[in-house]
């Protein structure tokens, strides 16, 4: 299948497959030494340039995400999946967070209500 | 890498007519080139002149040989899928294959089934009843099926409704590309290449606008949309170009430090569109 991909013309795009990558991976729960998509069906799944692709994933082996095997591939380094879920929540608080306190702050929202909310829709599980 | 294309001062003229102009560029091993511009830029003639199909001033060699000296035996090594199929009509598919295989010492009939498979194409079928896009199809098939080193394609996609277009560079990425095979592509359609590209030419009425690896393009051109009471700041520091979007100026820079546009505005990536025109318009005036 070809996917239809809009990418956000805020940040790189090697930057935004990174990010899937990481989604990929924090959703699947995938144990460490699982292999990972080849960079090849990447370019062709996402019609992008393979050297793309391979910074995408030179970023996570960077973070210690993903462990490079010479002539077999990407996988997903011991100690990996913590370490990656580390950075992210990190990067949350550091980067996504701040905007949703601007967000709450313009709209005049009820921190407690959203708190209740938020609660509940943690609850629930959606 | 190696250089796999190389030309210098390439000029082709037809009477007074200068339809290339100093053309210099070089192509490494491995890359996928984009070569853009709008209709009537000299896109097809610059391959032509690549691929020693016309003669023309300047220097030129591919895979270190004389195209124009050495046309027969770099035909070996190059495939090339002109804007204009010429497929005989009168052949059936599969006559077609067979005339194909004795002709191209490199060229392989299973190959070329491969990537018939999931086509509407059938053996027996005589080109003449073959609809447009299947004809491109078909010829973009043939082409693939050369175990090349070099890849040419002029607008190849044109014909080719939206799917198969998908299908196609779908095809392109798995089969032909493979960090040693280099790839020039050639189109006005830049939306639909551009990030497959790792090197991009851009030419404008013969000459080049631009040209450089992928990467630094995107490094270079930064879009910025003011916070605020920040527009006189950013006008400050000379933007190449701008517009107006919603009522609000947005501004084009060009080797201008993010760092710094940051501070004023949020940062986004232009189209190649974008860059294109900002860049032929610095250049007219």
């Amino acid at each position: 299948m070809t996917r239809e991909i809009q990418w956000d013309d805020r940040e790189p795009i090697y930057r935004q497959l990174r990010d899937r990558i990481a989604a990929l991976i924090l959703e699947r729960g995938a144990p460490e030494g699982t292999p990972l998509p080849s960079v090849r069906s990447i370019a062709e799944d996402f019609q992008i340039n393979p050297l793309t692709v391979l910074k995408s994933y030179q970023a996570l082996v960077d973070e210690g995400v993903v462990e490079k095997r010479r002539g077999l591939g990407m996988y997903l380094a011991p100690g990996g999946q913590e370490r990656l879920l580390e950075n992210e929540r990190k990067r949350f608080l550091d980067h996504d967070w701040p905007d949703f306190v601007a967000t709450i702050r313009r709209l005049g929202l009820d921190p407690e209500a959203l708190c209740h909310s938020l609660t509940n829709h943690l609850e629930r599980g959606d | 890498m190696p250089v796999l294309v190389e030309t210098q001062r390439l000029t082709k003229r037809y009477g007074k007519n200068c339809v290339l102009e100093e053309i210099s560029i070089k192509i490494d091993e491995g890359s996928i080139v984009g070569l853009l511009g709008p209709n009537g830029a000299g896109k097809s003639t610059l391959l032509k002149c690549l691929l020693g199909l016309i003669p023309h001033e300047g220097q030129c060699r591919i895979l270190d040989q004389d195209p124009r000296q050495h046309r027969a035996r770099l035909m070996q090594e190059v495939a090339y899928v002109p804007d204009q199929s010429y497929l005989p009509l009168w052949l059936t598919v599969e006559r077609l294959l067979q005339l194909v295989a004795n002709l191209h010492p490199r060229f392989s009939v299973a190959r070329a089934r491969h990537f018939l498979e999931g086509t509407e194409i059938r053996d027996s079928q005589k080109i003449s009843q073959l609809s447009k896009g299947t004809r491109v199809q078909l010829h973009l098939a043939l082409t693939l099926a050369i175990d090349s080193h070099l890849l040419v394609l002029d607008e190849p996609t044109l014909g080719l409704d939206i799917t198969r277009r998908a299908v196609f560079w779908k095809q392109i990425l798995s089969d032909y590309c493979d960090g040693k095979r280099t790839l020039i592509i050639a189109t006005h359609l830049m939306q639909e290449v551009e990030h497959l590209l790792s090197h991009l030419v851009l030419i404008d009425r013969g000459r080049i606008v631009l040209n450089q690896p992928f990467e630094g393009v995107l490094e270079r051109y930064c879009q910025v949309i003011p916070r605020p009471g920040q527009e006189a700041a950013l006008r400050a520091l000379n933007p190449v170009s701008e517009e107006q979007t919603l009522g609000q100026p947005v501004f084009l820079f060009d080797g201008h430090p993010k760092s710094e546009l940051e501070r004023y505005g949020t940062l986004h990536r232009p189209s190649l569109a974008e860059i294109f025109e900002t860049a032929t318009r610095r250049r007219a005036s």
